[in-house]
């Protein structure tokens, strides 16, 4: 059995060797399509299919708060919240919390931004993951509200430490705090709520169960991204019914916390979920993708092989004669085919090695868990099988079709001019069809992207983000934050005042402004109250973007003024503060009056009050494709946070002004890190990075499968002609000329085009409604964008059918008749 | 079928050197040759000849490598492919040995072809087609296709596509070498009624039998147009 096999795999690769063309072009096709299907794959097995890197992770839940009444979901969760679920809900078996932070790290060369969080000391015990060095938190460890203890990852020990376990017991300053590491995370670990960018690297225990109001034991403070283990044998509807209950009792015993007009609630989905069920559909639809591109390689590469049938049929036609069975020959065939996969596959391997990489790249910004993304054991797998299934696939009909051929015939006939059963021909052109239809509908899903991007870049900001350069500064908040040198407002303005006018005097520096949070940079809601309009009953609680910046900052920004004037540089808090909302916010509150001198007052009823002293116009702060909220700007000067952006609008490039920029904070302290330097116009540029990323793939995949079905028709059209030389020498002979033959010829392949084309249609709308999440500004049934990929489709098509109808015309009908 | 001008072809000088690789092949040396309108010639001689290839410049279907060709009063030996594409549309008839339907049409559509190519309107086609294949006993097979015809029936079928629209000249290339002698039998009896009927034929045969149906019979020898006699002393 082995030996007949391996004498099959000999005869095919010496087969193989003596058409090398035809082997070139078909190892080639496959490996375009298993390489993008593996390189997909090892994204899909890394983000969607495999298990979270934690103990039993299908029990861990993640839990947010949302407001249905604001359409605001995924909130983080308080600390009392935290502890009630902990103490309340039975079907948790522990409850976590860890609040992302960023932490200067400094005193061991140059400061440094580190990515990490504020955990309570359960947080690894509930992710079943212990410490590969040293020793997990205690609860004795939250000494003070943040412990003088640490955990570092994998790749911070790394690198910074050299991989030294002596770095155990190492005492290092995290904002100004002397921490001891006592512990290092096993390799790959991720936290749960992670940027694959810029993952977390260190955790500090936090205590959760503070009662210090002004720390975290306030219901409104909500920082925590809560994770918690299902108990032994209970359901995640269990502990969301717990949760339910939960919610009607914080309604009666905390109601200035929890409104039910607002529709509070508490959600429980499965961590997993949570961490990759945004991106499951693109990644999907990418998959979807990637299969219909190797659907176009197989249906190519079975083509090649019923022509190839076609010239072998005296071979075959001779191991029938000496007494081969048709299932020997089918044997054969598909031996071949399997070795043709194989070697594809091999090709293809490589290929994604290299994709993969060059993926995991571009999804730091968006993929969850892309830092996973690479080929293990079951993307090999995954390979394998595709090798299989592709070789059965493509090679399993032209198989059966050449052993099926009348011996007599083929015997009889010189091996001249032997025309193609008419089956055959059927299979072809239905293969040409299939190609066709499914390059357009990858086209069809490339060509919504592609003017949804389009559309999504033309969105105006609100600003200008040309010439801008940001960064920004985190000032150190201690352990005991009343000895650090940034406590009081003063210091910190003291700072900042300095630092802004250092880089006001970099040359090619016009103008540097201070803002809380840049735009496009994540959320900062706030709540505020309209001082003589109390709330309606039914009303849910008001709320709206809210940035404290210095007074410099619209002019810097270029955000149009659009009534009154800007914050002033008041200091007195005993005065109202001064405040500049946006055009929405007017729209929403004063749509037919003039807000200026209206007051609110801002955070809720005990918050500071505010006047109204300007109106500009909006920015888009989440998110390109979401129109502007409600924002509203108060001065820096009064409200002066530990974390400042800074905006610095340059004469030239941006980015050469970043070093100058860098060395003129440093010069006001040295120990401050300056992290997340970057031109406004990369800050636009990743806005879209999710789209970009699906659009860059879905383009490329639609950019093969064009290729692919190209050659496709060119090959069919190309046999078709070689096989009607014949009959075009008596269209000639009969008085046809070029004009009739041209058209015979094109007009074959066309035909098979339009059915394609028809059936791709169809196929694409129902891709443009799987689509729909993805687009912005454009319909998923844009008669632009399929008249235009089927028009691009069409033509390459015509082309393709062109070539081998320009050799036609050029028959000698006398060679060929001779040759019958 | 027959036509006033005389003679209808006029072969004056005619070569046909064939050029592979580094060897020259004379097909056809000097060749002069006139045939009346309405005359049934026979083209024979031993093989390698170049019967066939005289019968391809005949038919336009190659052009000479010298000499010129005057069909119907109008010199055809120096026109471009797409010209002597219409000339053989409109002039040309061509019976193969081999048949040469198209598989893929029927037996109307294989017949009114050669007017289609012509530009002839529909309902024209479709009558000269109907009258070739009465004339030739096949108009009730219009709609089956030449596999399910005999090897008699599909050459008949092909001498109507031939006589469709009334050519100049039909030109016969061993039509009845694929055939057994019955069906043989009838297809030359077809051409002797169409000669009968005013077409001008010139038809390939080594068979004997079918030479004694031409008016006139023409012997070539290494590409050359010989007397019989001479034939018959280097043959002997």
């Amino acid at each position: 059995m082995m030996d007949a096999f391996w004498r099959d795999v000999r005869f095919a690769l010496r087969g193989l060797g003596r058409s090398p063309a035809f082997t070139a072009v078909a190892v080639l096709t496959l490996g375009l399509g298993i390489g993008a299907n593996t390189a997909i794959f090892s994204v899909v097995n890394a983000v969607l299919l495999r298990p979270l890197a934690y103990g039993e992770p299908d029990r861990l839940v993640s839990l947010t708060s949302g407001l249905s009444a604001r359409g605001v979901t995924n909130l983080p969760v308080s600390a009392p919240e935290l502890n009630d679920y902990q103490r309340e809900v039975n079907a948790f078996a522990d409850v976590a919390g860890a609040w992302p932070i960023n932490i200067n790290l400094t005193g061991s060369g140059e400061p440094v931004r580190i990515a990490g969080a504020g955990v309570s000391p359960n947080f690894f015990r509930v992710l079943a993951v212990p410490p590969a060095l040293g020793r997990d938190f205690t609860l004795e460890d939250t000494d003070g509200h943040v412990g003088y203890v640490a955990l570092i990852s994998h790749e911070l020990w790394q690198r910074s430490f050299g991989g030294n376990p002596a770095a155990i017991g190492t005492k290092v300053r995290l904002d100004d705090d002397p921490i001891t590491i006592i512990g290092v995370m096993p390799p790959g670990f991720r936290h749960p709520i992670d940027n694959a960018a810029t993952p977390l690297e260190l955790w500090v225990p936090i205590d959760v169960t503070s009662p210090d109001p002004n720390f975290l034991n306030n219901r409104d403070f909500r920082v925590l991204a809560a994770v918690a283990r299902l108990a032994p044998g209970r359901t995640l509807a269990e502990a969301q019914r717990s949760l339910d209950g939960l919610r009607e009792r914080w309604y009666a015993q905390y109601p200035e916390a929890y409104s039910r007009a607002a529709g509070w609630r508490v959600d429980a989905v499965p961590l997993a979920e949570r961490m990759v069920g945004k991106v499951r559909p693109a990644l999907l639809i990418l998959l979807g993708a990637v299969g219909c591109v190797l659907l176009i390689a197989c249906a190519n590469v079975a083509n090649l092989l019923l022509a190839r049938a076609t010239t072998r049929g005296r071979e075959i036609a001779i191991r029938t004669a000496i007494g081969g069975s048709r299932r020997s020959i089918v044997r054969q065939l598909l031996t071949e085919s399997l070795v043709l996969a194989t070697l594809g596959g091999a090709l293809g391997l490589l290929l994604a090695v290299w994709g993969t990489s060059a993926l995991s790249d571009m999804a730091m910004l968006y993929l969850p868990r892309a830092r996973e993304i690479g080929l293990d054991r079951s993307v090999l797998a995954f390979t394998a099988g595709l090798i299989v299934l592709t070789g059965v696939g493509f090679g399993l009909l032209p198989a059966l079709q050449a052993s099926r051929a009348d011996l007599q015939s083929v015997l009889r006939d010189t091996g001249k001019g032997m025309s193609e059963g008419a089956r055959r021909s059927r299979i072809r052109s239905g293969l040409v069809v299939l190609e066709v239809a499914l390059a357009l509908v990858l086209l069809a899903g490339a060509g919504l992207l592609l003017r949804s991007f389009e559309r999504l870049i033309q969105v105006e900001p609100g600003f200008n983000p040309e010439a801008l350069l940001t960064l920004q500064v985190w000032l150190p908040w201690p352990n005991e934050p009343e000895k650090g040198r940034y406590f009081t407002p003063e210091q910190r303005l003291a700072f900042y005042d300095r630092a802004v006018a250092a880089v006001e005097a970099v040359p090619g520096v016009r103008q540097a402004a201070l803002a809380s949070q840049l735009p496009l940079k994540g959320q900062s809601d706030a709540g505020f109250e309209i001082v003589d309009r109390p709330l309606a009953p039914d009303e849910p609680p008001r709320s709206a973007e809210f940035r404290s910046v210095t007074p410099n900052y619209f002019e810097t920004m270029e955000i149009p003024m659009l009534r009154g004037r800007t914050v002033g540089g008041e200091r007195d808090s005993t005065a109202p503060a001064e405040a500049v909302i946006n055009r929405t916010m007017v729209a929403k509150y004063w749509p037919n009056e003039n807000p200026v001198g209206r007051q609110i007052r801002l955070f809720g009823p005990d918050g500071p009050l505010a006047n109204i002293v300007g109106v500009v116009g909006d920015v888009r702060q989440l998110r390109l494709d979401l129109p502007a909220r409600e924002e509203i700007f108060v001065s820096a000067r009064r409200f002066t946070g530990q974390q400042m952006a800074v905006v610095i609008r340059t004469e030239g490039r941006p980015e050469a002004l970043a070093p100058a920029a860098m060395k003129a904070i440093r010069g006001v302290d040295p120990e401050q890190p300056i992290f997340g330097i970057m031109p406004m116009t990369r800050i636009l540029a990743d806005a879209g990075a999710e789209r970009r990323f699906s659009l860059l793939l879905l383009t490329l995949f639609a950019g093969i499968a064009l290729v692919l079905s190209v050659i496709g028709i060119y090959g069919v059209m190309a046999y078709a002609t070689s096989q009607r030389r014949h009959e075009i020498g008596i269209r000639m002979a009969l008085g046809a000329g070029s004009r009739e033959v041209l058209g015979l010829v094109v007009g074959q392949g066309m035909r098979l085009v339009a059915v394609g084309l028809a059936l791709g249609l169809g196929g694409a709308w129902l891709l443009g409604r799987v689509l729909t999440s993805q687009l912005y500004g454009v319909s998923a049934r844009d008669p632009v964008t399929y008249l235009s990929v089927a028009a691009l489709l069409g033509g390459i098509a015509l082309a393709a059918s062109y070539l081998p109808a320009r050799r036609a015309v050029r028959v000698d009908p006398m060679t060929s008749l001779r040759a019958e | 079928m027959a036509l006033a001008i005389d003679p209808l072809i006029r072969l004056t000088g005619i070569s046909k050197v064939f050029h592979t690789e580094e060897v020259e092949t004379h097909a056809l040396s000097g060749v002069d040759l006139d045939i009346r309108a309405g005359q049934y010639v026979a083209v024979c001689g031993p093989s390698g000849c170049g019967k066939t290839s005289l019968l391809s410049l005949l038919g336009l279907l190659d052009s000479p490598s010298e000499g010129s060709y005057v069909l119907a009063g109008e010199p055809v030996s120096t026109l471009s492919p797409s010209q002597r594409a219409r000339v053989r549309a409109r002039a040309i008839g061509f019976i193969f040995q081999a048949f040469n339907l198209i598989g893929d049409l029927t037996v109307f559509e294989n017949v009114e072809l050669r007017l289609r190519y012509r530009g002839m309107p529909a309902a024209e086609r479709r009558g000269a087609a109907h009258e070739a294949l009465e004339r030739v006993g096949m108009l009730h097979r219009l709609q089956h296709y030449p596999a399910q015809l005999s090897g008699g029936q599909q050459q008949r079928v092909a001498v109507a596509r031939a006589v469709a629209g009334k050519p100049l000249v039909l030109l016969a290339d061993e039509p009845t070498g694929n055939l057994d002698s019955a069906s043989g039998s009838a297809v030359m009896t077809l051409l002797r009624e169409l000669h009968e009927g005013g077409a001008t034929i010139v038809v390939v045969t080594h068979d004997p039998r079918y030479l004694r149906e031409a008016q006139r019979s023409v012997y070539l020898y290494d590409g050359r147009v010989v007397p019989a006699a001479s034939v018959d002393r280097e043959v002997a």
